[in-house]
């Protein structure tokens, strides 16, 4: 059963992939490694979920390390620009709903007839805070791996 | 005068020159414009410029503009060029990073950049606008079950998202300003989502209307404002995050705008 969970939401992040990678113009070669990353990504993060239950930043984190590894594996096999995979590995996990849960909280303090079940302040600075560090954790390790991998001497 | 011991590539007539510097900038420009984070505008401008003969570059990557110098020998040229966002091109990306990658290893001339960069302007789009409507709306539904939504929801999301996404590639088309696309899209989005959730078939209306908006969520400028500010370009890195701030503001006042007007309450 939970093998299932598992695949079943590795279909539907690859869904996600697809969706965006198609809105992003991905060149149509890379587009099984780019439902490859969107699967890999969110539903890595499930599996770690259960591990780790309750802390859905360190899962992310660890879940988008994984993803920059392969986009790294990825971009030299296919000799392509990292930031492909990155990219579409990470939207599936990127936080919207969060944010955009804070700009409510925002528009309701701004006035604006929004109704919100809690103290709107309250409801802005925790759904911010929880999307800002899920945006961290999402960004800083997707490109962990690069960072590690291409040391290159700074051009400038 | 000061003995200069420094190893130099061979003189570059001024043609040669002037090629250095705005075939790469140009390849630097098409980046920044259709979604490339700051470090990769910038070692690109670099490989491309001493590609071309050039000993050094010095690049200044702002949000929306690039100023670039080329230095050979004593020859220097700097040139400004502005790149205001374009929206996000992948497969463009793809084909200027493989350019600049042949123009270091002196498999492409400045002649042959100059065309191959020409052919970038008439890239035709990878996908048709109407599987592009599909594959958007199926990937808004998926989110909504991962938001915990019903079989209804899936479908309400699938068919708002996929209209709303149709009217985006419209009014783009128009060149509407974005901030007036992202706010209608979202109104539109989250008010048919809305409209299908009144019917009563999906228990949990809340997921549908949510995940309706999320082809607008700014994905792209939030992870390269975060990288740039990783990578040590503070300022480009705030301003991706306001930019990307604003979209998701557009995306809230177009939503509540539409829950407002068919009185449908989130919990």
């Amino acid at each position: 059963m939970m093998i299932l969970d598992v695949l079943l939401d590795a279909l539907l992040s690859a869904m996600v992939a697809l969706g965006f990678g198609m809105l992003f113009n991905v060149p149509r070669r890379l587009l099984l490694p780019v439902l490859g990353a969107g699967a890999l990504g969110h539903s890595l993060r499930l599996v770690l979920l259960w591990i780790f239950p309750g802390s859905l930043a360190i899962s992310t984190f660890i879940a988008c390390v994984v993803v920059g590894v392969y986009s790294q594996l990825m971009a030299i096999r296919y000799r392509s620009p990292a930031m492909i995979f990155q990219v579409t590995g990470a939207i599936p996990m990127i936080p919207g709903a969060l944010a955009y849960e804070a700009v409510l909280g925002a528009l309701a303090l701004g006035g604006l007839p929004v109704s919100l079940m809690d103290d709107p302040l309250n409801h802005l600075a925790r759904n911010f805070f929880l999307a800002s560090v899920l945006l961290g954790a999402i960004t800083f390790g997707i490109i962990l791996p690069s960072l590690l991998f291409n040391r290159r001497k700074p051009v400038v | 005068m000061i003995e200069d011991n420094r190893p130099h590539k061979p003189p570059l007539d001024p043609e040669a020159l002037r090629d250095a510097m705005s075939l790469s900038i140009w390849a630097g420009q098409m980046l920044l414009q259709h979604g490339a984070d700051s470090a990769r505008v910038e070692e690109t401008v670099h490989r491309i410029g001493t590609g071309l003969g050039a000993d050094w570059m010095d690049i200044l990557v702002t949000s929306d503009s690039i100023v670039a110098t080329t230095v050979n020998n004593h020859e220097f040229r700097t040139k400004v060029r502005r790149a205001p966002t374009r929206g996000i091109n992948m497969a463009l990306i793809d084909r200027v990073s493989a350019l600049s990658y042949q123009a270091a290893s002196g498999k492409l001339d400045r002649f042959a950049l100059r065309a191959r960069l020409r052919e970038m302007d008439y890239l035709k789009p990878e996908y048709n606008r109407w599987w592009i409507v599909l594959a958007v709306g199926l990937a808004c539904a998926a989110i909504s079950r991962f938001f915990g939504g019903d079989l209804a929801a899936f479908g309400i999301t699938f068919a708002a998202a996929a209209l709303a996404m149709a009217l985006r590639q419209e009014l783009a088309h128009h060149h509407l300003n974005f901030i007036l696309v992202t706010a209608s899209t979202a109104f539109v989005a989250s008010g048919l989502a809305a409209l299908g959730t009144m019917t009563g078939v999906s228990a949990t209306p809340s997921a549908a209307i949510s995940a309706s908006v999320l082809l607008l969520v700014p994905g792209v400028p939030l992870i390269n404002g975060t990288k740039d500010l990783i990578n040590g370009y503070p300022m480009n890195g705030v301003a991706r995050g306001v930019n990307a701030l604003v979209i998701v503001l557009c995306i809230a006042v177009g939503l509540s705008a539409a829950l407002w007007i068919t009185g449908v309450t989130l919990p």
